[in-house]
């Protein structure tokens, strides 16, 4: 597979803050390749070097050989964006909008009439057309966000955490139409802080931390970083002071790292079944009432937690 | 009462925590009270109209006395901050000067012009005409020199009259031969002329509307664009101030305060009392500087104080209006911009309400501006707080109605 | 191209608001009839009545006063009635009369002996009308108060001569000598004549206070417009949508473009329609050459939406970029002279303002419409204002930030 965007040394620095730290990675031709990163990584930063609105500090983006740096017309127009924030004029139209954008691609009219009526149509959308994008519920508005991405029909479409805040529906929606178009023959850069969507969706993902690419690599050559060790996953009850219990999970052997979300508690253990016993007893004796236990073989979020020691997500969505 | 101020002071406290807005918001009468020092008068000195330097050409082609008068008059001590005169030989180079725009008249006084006046004295219908070639871009400084010409010639003339009289007076009583009258009329005419020539019987007293003395018949522009600035400026202050009302409706906060137990008059007032302090040391700010700056007289200080206090009410009525009924912070935006140009330019702030048709000074009658600007007026003029009272009670009822259908609105939305 | 497309979005934007367009059309147009209605009314001429009716209150009797009252009653400028004190007061209260003029009692016998006398002239309001009945008052007056001074200076020199037999002969004498002297005055021999640069538009006495006042309405309406700009780069910026089109291949030069393009036609427009509704239904001059009328108004609108893009330029939040778009429309208008004169305004003052865009916009308009001139004559103002509008784009290009 050849490389359609390749990402050398790239770095970002606002005054003494580095927020991108000499990122390297490509994305192969028919991929859907998915950066994850808890908020604040610079996934977006990345992104927006990669479609030419941010000048990197120094490195390189290449997008179908051409550098965003140098050849910026000619890369951009290799690509298909979906921001992050809906990035459309509500009070226009759906139509409107498509049209409009469509004409920023140097669509001739022709093809552009037929692209948006084709777009709609994958979006489901088609009945609201003529209606502003002001009057559409968070999901619509989400999916039209992609359609405009998708007008020109690029050859890559640059994805930036498209599922932020929608109803479990509309995100249905949206995952199964990137894959479908990746079986159509689309590549995808999708970035995400949910662990679930890269796992769903990818088929390589790059893990962010801090402006550092931590990770790179298929899910199973991510998890066996991990190691041979496991993950177990304690569902509590009640959500106070995970700090303290993980730090205290991690003081026991055979915890390799142990990280809180929500109400759950991630431990990386050599050996579920000798570690479990004393992780149960810790937890009970701590006053913490455990309603479930899974063991399982680690996932990106215990593999984030392996490397860094914290959780994928933040304690307070 | 407690719940009021509680609302009050958090909403104060999250305006003051907002340093550039809060910058804003001073520093902004104080910029505008610098612009209307600057155009009107210049720091230190007392305002008023404030034209001065005019510069005027003057050409006299003419050898004799009266030439010489209307230049001197120019060029008088009394009028040197008037006038900046220069003296020119030729009425072309004058009138160049004026097409220029270097000059806002050119004054030509032509050749002959006291034998011209004279010559009336013994015979003649001859007439001596000064010509004042005006700048077209300048009305005002030319209907000025205008009037200073207008005013010697009519002395010159009061003197022609004098001396004329006189000597016509005497051949008809029969004491002097019609003979004789060449040598002796001139010296006659001028003695007569000289006694008349600075004499004034009739003194005009100039009392204006509300019974007001005034010092000059010209217009008081510091005067009347201080309180007409501070004016338009609170009520674009008042009614974005409103968005925030509407921002809390946004983002659900309020829909928590009513949860509670308040009562909806408790947390409009609130919210209000924290916008209507601000529009009182906004305009306080503004009146203190320009009378410090610029001496700008507002008027007696209790009047003053309860005029602006007035005001204030009145248009932070507007602002809980506006956003009672609004539908968004943005169309509160748009709709207060709006608001505030239309009541600003229908009340004269934009131009002299005096300037505008009389129905539309009728129909401006619904905004704070036209009743605060007829108030601040009148209160510049010398007039007290008893002047007043009608615009006050004006501005109060407005803004009690204001406050009840804005009310109204709300509680409906409640339900 | 897609500049265009660019500006036909914009346009599509702002006028999908309904909100635009009282502002951008009504608005304007309904204060500049009102104030063309209030200072000229629509022949276009100076306007006011024929006459200013003014009252006197007679308390003297004397002949003199008679006198006054003849004389203002013969001023063609003046309706002279002579009314009763109470009667005078309702009509100045009513509008009926404009002026009050209250001749004392012993206003004649004072005069005659050479004392100074007070009498009290009312003025209705501050209304020009008001100003110009009681300066035509003044004016009679003082015809008066001269040819009493010349028959008082009269009877001095015939006392030269010889002594008065009695105090009537006297009198008559007086009498005769204020007759011949108010004749004289009728036909003084000074006079002055008003003349003006021959090309200017209409005559050196007829100022059209409407005419004065469009192009300050047209400068203030047009300013809220172009500096609109601002917002839109804000809005836009915030919304994301100005991100994303730097993301497709368009240059941000086109983008600037399009903007620029689509905020141009707007005011370009909006002063088309006041222009052409001044002149045409309210009868506004607006000189003698449209191509020196475009010049300036191009000229000024480049720099006001140069203006507009530095405010945007700086502006972070919405609400930022829409209080200074007001508010720097509102001082730039008014400080540059288009509310009121600059000529009122101290030496220093005006040449600060020359700092300011519309200030020039001010002068290339008057000389336009005042002056009747020509392109020649205004090609400095319109240079100076291309100035600033390169200047203003020059310091905010580089700030622009489209994400």
């Amino acid at each position: 597979m050849s490389a359609v965007v390749e990402l050398s040394n790239l770095v970002k620095k606002y005054g003494e803050r580095t927020v991108v730290d000499n990122v390297s990675f490509e994305i192969r031709q028919g991929e859907i390749f998915s950066l994850l990163g808890p908020n604040g990584a610079g996934k977006t930063t990345i992104l927006s070097m990669i479609c030419g609105v941010v000048q990197p500090t120094s490195g390189e983006a290449r997008i179908g050989g051409y550098s965003i740096v140098r050849e910026p017309m000619k890369a951009k127009a290799l690509l298909g964006v979906v921001p992050q924030e809906i990035a459309l004029y509500d009070t226009l139209s759906a139509r409107d909008n498509l049209f409009f954008w469509g004409r920023m691609y140097g669509m001739e009219s022709a093809r552009l009439k037929r692209r948006v009526e084709e777009v709609l149509e994958l979006t489901g959308l088609r009945d609201r057309a003529k209606e502003r994008i002001k009057t559409f519920s968070g999901g619509m508005k989400r999916r039209i966000n992609i359609a405009a991405g998708l007008l020109q029909e690029p050859q890559i479409l640059l994805m930036d955490e498209p599922t932020v805040g929608i109803d479990p529906q509309s995100r249905r929606a949206i995952l199964d139409t990137v894959k479908e178009l990746n079986a159509a023959g689309l590549t995808v850069l999708y970035t995400t802080h949910y662990m679930e969507e890269a796992q769903e969706l990818s088929h390589r993902v790059g893990i962010l931390d801090y402006g550092r690419l931590i990770a790179l690599g298929t899910q199973a050559e991510l998890t066996r970083t991990v190691g041979e060790h496991e993950a177990l996953y304690l569902q509590l009850e009640d959500g106070q002071m995970l700090d303290q219990l993980a730090a205290e999970l991690r003081s026991l052997p055979g915890v390799l790292e142990a990280s809180t979300t929500d109400s759950q508690v991630i431990v990386i253990v050599s050996e579920a079944s000798s570690a479990l016993p004393p992780v149960l007893a810790r937890t009970a004796g701590l006053g913490f009432k455990v309603r479930s236990v899974e063991i399982q073989e680690p996932n990106l979020e215990a593999v984030f937690l392996s490397l860094t020691g914290r959780a994928l997500r933040d304690e307070v969505e | 009462m407690s719940k009021l101020l509680t609302i009050a002071l958090k909403d104060l406290r999250i305006a003051f925590s907002d340093t550039s807005a809060l910058i804003l918001m001073l520093a902004t009468p104080f910029a505008i009270s610098l612009a209307i020092t600057f155009a009107f008068g210049g720091l230190g000195s007392q305002g008023g109209s404030g034209i001065e330097e005019i510069p005027v050409t003057l050409v006299n082609q003419d050898d004799g006395l009266f030439g010489e008068l209307l230049v001197e008059t120019f060029q008088s001590p009394e009028l040197a901050d008037l006038f900046a005169p220069e003296m020119l030989s030729s009425p072309q180079e004058a009138r160049q000067r004026v097409d220029a725009d270097e000059s806002a008249a050119a004054v030509i006084i032509p050749a002959g012009f006291s034998d011209a006046v004279f010559q009336e004295l013994t015979a003649g219908e001859a007439s001596a005409e000064v010509e004042i070639y005006a700048n077209p871009t300048r009305p005002i400084s030319v209907s000025v020199v205008r009037s200073i010409t207008g005013s010697v010639l009519g002395r010159i003339n009061a003197s022609y009259a004098a001396g004329h009289a006189a000597v016509e007076g005497l051949i008809a009583s029969g004491l002097l031969d019609p003979q004789q009258a060449g040598e002796v009329a001139p010296q006659i005419g001028q003695r007569a002329g000289e006694q008349v020539f600075n004499a004034r019987g009739i003194r005009v007293e100039r009392v204006q509307v509300a019974g007001q003395r005034e010092e000059a018949s010209e217009f008081n522009w510091a005067g009347y664009f201080a309180p007409s600035m501070a004016i338009m400026f609170l009520m674009f202050t008042v009614t974005s101030g409103a968005r925030t009302l509407l921002a809390e409706r946004d983002n659900g906060t309020l829909q928590r305060i009513f949860a509670a137990p308040t009562r909806p008059w408790q947390m409009i007032g609130g919210k209000v009392l924290g916008t209507f302090l601000i529009g009182v040391l906004q305009m306080t700010i503004l009146a203190l500087a320009t009378r410090f700056l610029l001496g700008v007289r507002w008027g007696p200080p209790e009047a003053v104080a309860a005029l602006i206090t007035a005001v204030v009410f009145a248009a932070t009525g507007w602002g809980v209006l506006l956003a009672a009924y609004a539908r968004s912070a943005g169309q509160v935006e748009v709709a207060g911009t709006v608001i505030s140009l239309v009541f600003g330019a229908a009340a004269g702030n934009f131009v002299p309400r005096f300037n505008l048709p009389a129905w539309l000074q009728q129909a401006s009658y619904i905004s704070p501006n036209a009743w605060g600007l007829e108030g601040f007026n009148s209160l510049a003029s010398g007039g007290a707080l008893v002047d007043i009272l009608p615009a006050i009670q004006a501005l109060v009822i407005m803004g009690a109605v204001l406050f009840a259908l804005s009310l109204l609105a709300y509680r409906r939305q409640m339900v | 191209m897609k500049v265009l497309t660019i500006a036909l979005n914009d346009l599509k934007m702002e006028f999908s608001e309904r909100t635009t367009l009282v502002f951008f059309l009504l608005i304007p147009l309904a204060f500049t009839f009102a104030i063309a209605q209030g200072l000229g009314g629509s022949g276009g001429s100076s306007g006011g009545p024929d006459l200013y009716p003014v009252a006197v209150v007679d308390e003297d009797g004397s002949m003199l006063a008679e006198q006054v009252i003849q004389a203002l009653q013969k001023t063609p400028d003046l309706q002279a009635a002579l009314l009763s004190a109470d009667q005078a007061a309702a009509a100045l209260e009513d509008g009926e009369a404009l002026a009050v003029l209250t001749l004392p009692a012993g206003f004649g016998e004072a005069l005659a002996k050479g004392q100074d006398v007070p009498v009290r002239l009312e003025r209705a309001s501050d209304e020009l009308e008001a100003r110009a009945a009681a300066q035509a008052v003044e004016n009679g007056l003082a015809r008066v108060d001269s040819a009493v001074q010349a028959a008082l200076a009269a009877v001095n020199e015939r006392r030269r001569f010889q002594d008065f037999p009695d105090a009537e002969a006297e009198q008559a004498f007086f009498d005769d000598r204020l007759d011949a002297a108010l004749r004289t005055l009728q036909n003084p021999p000074a006079s002055l004549r008003m003349t003006q640069s021959e090309s200017a538009a209409g005559s050196a006495d007829e100022i059209d206070a409407a005419t004065q006042a469009s192009s300050g309405q047209l400068v203030t309406w047009t300013l809220f417009t172009l500096l609109g700009v601002s917002d839109m780069f804000v809005g836009e910026r915030l919304l994301g949508t100005l991100r994303r089109l730097i993301a497709s291949p368009t240059r941000p030069s086109t983008v600037l473009l399009g903007k620029l393009v689509g905020r141009l036609a707007m005011g370009w427009t909006q002063m088309a329609i006041l222009i052409l509704f001044g002149g045409l239904v309210l009868g506004v001059n607006w000189g003698r050459s449209p191509l020196a009328l475009l010049v300036v108004a191009v000229s000024f609108s480049l720099a006001a939406v140069a203006f507009g893009v530095m405010i945007g330029a700086f502006a972070k939040t919405r609400g930022q970029a829409g209080g200074l778009t007001t508010l720097c429309a509102l001082l730039l208008a008014a400080l540059g002279g288009a509310w009121w004169p600059l000529e009122i305004t101290p030496q220093v003052y005006q040449a600060l303002v020359k700092a300011l865009p519309t200030t020039w916009a001010m002068f290339g308009f008057n000389e336009v419409i005042l002056r009747g001139a020509d392109v020649r004559a205004v090609l400095p103002e319109a240079g100076m204002m291309l100035v600033f509008a390169a200047l203003f784009f020059i310091i905010s290009i580089p700030r622009l930030r489209f994400a």
